[in-house]
């Protein structure tokens, strides 16, 4: 079916970018220096955020739908396996499956429905969604209320990840590194599959829904159905980064913070700041807002701030609002144009 | 329940007059601009803040005080459009979401520097209380109907009378025939931020007593009044009214069977009333 029509780009092309990635991370660990757990638990995290704003970035860039509730749907990955082991003592595996399969079954629900509303209407309704999600798991008992969950059993591959290190061709690798790579590798894989999506003829379709859904729907698209695809795709990456937060990343201990109103919006601002049009800006925003996010905490408890949240909201809200008016299409984008207008006018 | 019934339903009037007026400020920025606008919360928490901040700390006359605050709404307000909104002209609806929600951050982060965390509260205008069924509703709260009322009666009035809001109707009727007219579509989309923002400020004021006001506690109200807003179908001033009334209604009575997940079941009715009426209730 596929090979019937041409690709935009050769092979080769498609994937020299994850390759990249896939050293840049295999090389990070080596060359970060100073305080070194810390810097991976960073890594780590961006790797999370990065799986998640990959989807949502095929659902707003790609098909322009736009989604205030994706946190909700982070915290379902995170809190149904969750739910599943704590209360049900199900094994991990199978929780976490459960969990990623729950997730899609419930934002095939949801997309079915909301999908059916557009612009403002939508955002109101995801947002809603979000809110719901995330206030309902600080507050149902079965899932720990604001205290959360604690001590659930951790992601071990096989006892790979639990063994203190690890030596591959006389290379000592440790546990936190081993941790990050595999992240890493899921964000790779999933990044492989968006652009593989991106240039396929579905990933065309998108993009004319995206530019003119009437359109679309008479050149033969079955745009709805194409919507809750997508959908329900970027709901079930924000499940599985929701499965590595709690079962990696966060080592079995899940407090509802992570999954606040607060999350919708950061979520939102990752896609926005990369730019809305592409995945490598996803890749971008993630790691930017994660970094940056750790950057203030660390100016602030040297200046003796105990509390930086609030700071660190009125940065991101100035920086949001600064990109979306001087560069709707992103910082990168932004950045490409005012460096090749510099060009220009220094050749001139 | 029985003899409840009564007294959350007044509740729940009280409440929905409120939210009806910040559905009402929505509608007013929408119908002109086409711009949804998810800052309009904290526009409610900075009118309230401002009057209980200067009441309370500064010891200024309540009347003075409910001035100044709602007369800053509108000025941050207008700040708001001139500064945020205006430069990224001819964005998509999504952009203008995500512009608007960017403001809504900066303004809360502002206030926390401003007036703390904290929760601020405005004694009642008017002590005692009336007797409704088996409990007492205040006698300030039955005082927020009229006001509210006659803040509705007075937007008519502007929107009949007044060369601005006769100006602002024919931007929201269609924005190329106003421009041939030589009415200004930006003039009158900055009056209507200053408007919506001093609506939406007024409904702060009123509630700031009932239920107290904190920094971060614009984004809720704001949902609320959307909601609203959407229950009765955008563009529809008197839709907007019935549906801030509908959502404090089923908020109270919400509040019966567990306050704790109370503003959850809210905005599970409101997207299931979206599913089933996405043109609001009113629409046929």
């Amino acid at each position: 079916m596929m090979a019937k029509y041409p690709r935009s780009k050769p092979l080769w092309k498609l994937y020299i970018g994850p390759m990249i990635m896939a050293l840049a991370v295999a090389a990070f660990p080596m060359i970060a220096r100073g305080d070194y757990s810390y810097l991976l638990d960073l890594g780590r995290l961006c790797g999370i955020y990065v799986i998640i704003v990959c989807g949502l970035t095929l659902l707003m860039g790609y098909t322009g739908q736009i989604s205030l509730g994706h946190a909700g749907f982070y915290a379902l990955g995170a809190y149904i396996p969750a739910v599943l082991i704590s209360a049900f003592h199900w094994p991990l595996w199978a929780a976490v499956i459960g969990g990623i399969l729950g997730t899609a079954v419930i934002s095939l629900l949801i997309g079915s429905s909301i999908l059916r509303l557009q612009g403002n209407h939508l955002a109101l309704a995801t947002l809603a969604v979000g809110i719901i999600i995330g206030e309902g798991v600080s507050k149902l008992a079965i899932t720990g209320g604001a205290d959360g969950l604690f001590g659930l059993p951790q992601i071990t591959l096989f006892g790979l990840l639990t063994r203190p290190e690890v030596r591959v061709l006389g290379i000592k690798i440790s546990q936190g590194v081993l941790q990050l790579y595999f992240i890493w590798a899921v964000v790779v894989a999933c990044i492989v599959w968006a652009v593989q999506l991106i240039e396929s003829p579905g990933g065309r379709s998108l993009r004319a829904i995206h530019g003119d859904e009437q359109a679309a729907e008479s050149l033969g698209i079955n745009t709805f159905a194409l919507k809750v695809k997508v959908f329900v795709a970027s709901c079930v990456l924000a499940a599985i980064a929701g499965v590595l937060f709690a079962f990696v990343h966060a080592e079995g201990n899940l407090l509802p913070e992570e999954f606040g109103l607060m999350m919708n919006v950061q979520l939102v601002m990752m896609v926005v700041i990369g730019g809305m049009g592409s995945i490598w800006g996803s890749v971008a925003g993630g790691v930017i807002l994660t970094v940056l996010h750790e950057v203030i905490a660390l100016i602030g408890s040297a200046a003796g701030a105990a509390d930086t949240s609030r700071i660190e909201h009125l940065i991101f809200g100035v920086m949001l609002a600064l990109i979306l008016i001087l560069s709707p299409s992103g910082l990168i984008p932004g950045l490409k144009r005012a460096t090749t207008r510099i060009i220009e006018l220094r050749s001139k | 329940m029985g003899q409840y019934l009564g007294l959350f339903f007044a509740n729940g009037v009280v409440i929905g007059s409120i939210y009806a007026l910040i559905a009402l400020s929505f509608n007013v920025i929408y119908s002109t601009t086409g711009i949804i606008n998810f800052a309009q919360g904290e526009f409610v928490m900075i009118g309230a803040l401002t009057t209980a901040w200067l009441h309370v700390a500064m010891h200024l006359a309540m009347p003075l005080a409910i001035l100044a605050g709602v007369f800053t709404a509108a000025v941050v307000g207008l700040a708001c459009y001139l500064v945020g909104l205006r430069p990224a002209k001819g964005a998509s609806p999504v952009t203008y979401i995500i512009i608007t929600i960017a403001i809504s951050i900066i303004l809360k982060s502002l206030a926390s520097f401003v007036w703390g965390t904290d929760p601020y509260t405005l004694p009642k205008l008017v002590q005692g209380g009336v007797r409704i069924g088996a409990g007492e509703v205040d006698k300030h709260s039955l005082l927020v109907i009229p006001v509210a009322g006659m803040c509705m009666l007075l937007l008519v009035l502007f929107f009949r009378y007044t060369r601005v809001g006769l100006n602002m109707r024919a931007c929201a009727e269609n924005k190329e025939g106003a421009r041939l007219c030589g009415i200004s579509v930006n003039n009158a989309s900055a009056a209507s931020f200053a408007l919506g923002a001093a609506l939406a400020g007024v409904g702060g004021v009123m509630i700031t007593p009932i239920l107290s006001m904190q920094f971060d506690a614009g984004m809720m109200m704001g949902i609320k009044g959307f909601s609203g807003a959407i229950l009765g179908g955008f563009g529809n001033p008197i839709g907007c009214v019935i549906g801030g009334l509908m959502v404090g209604v089923i908020e109270q009575f919400i509040c019966y069977f567990s306050s704790g997940y109370k503003d959850i079941l809210a905005l599970v009715i409101v997207v299931v009333l979206l599913l089933l009426r996405p043109r609001g209730i009113l629409s046929r």
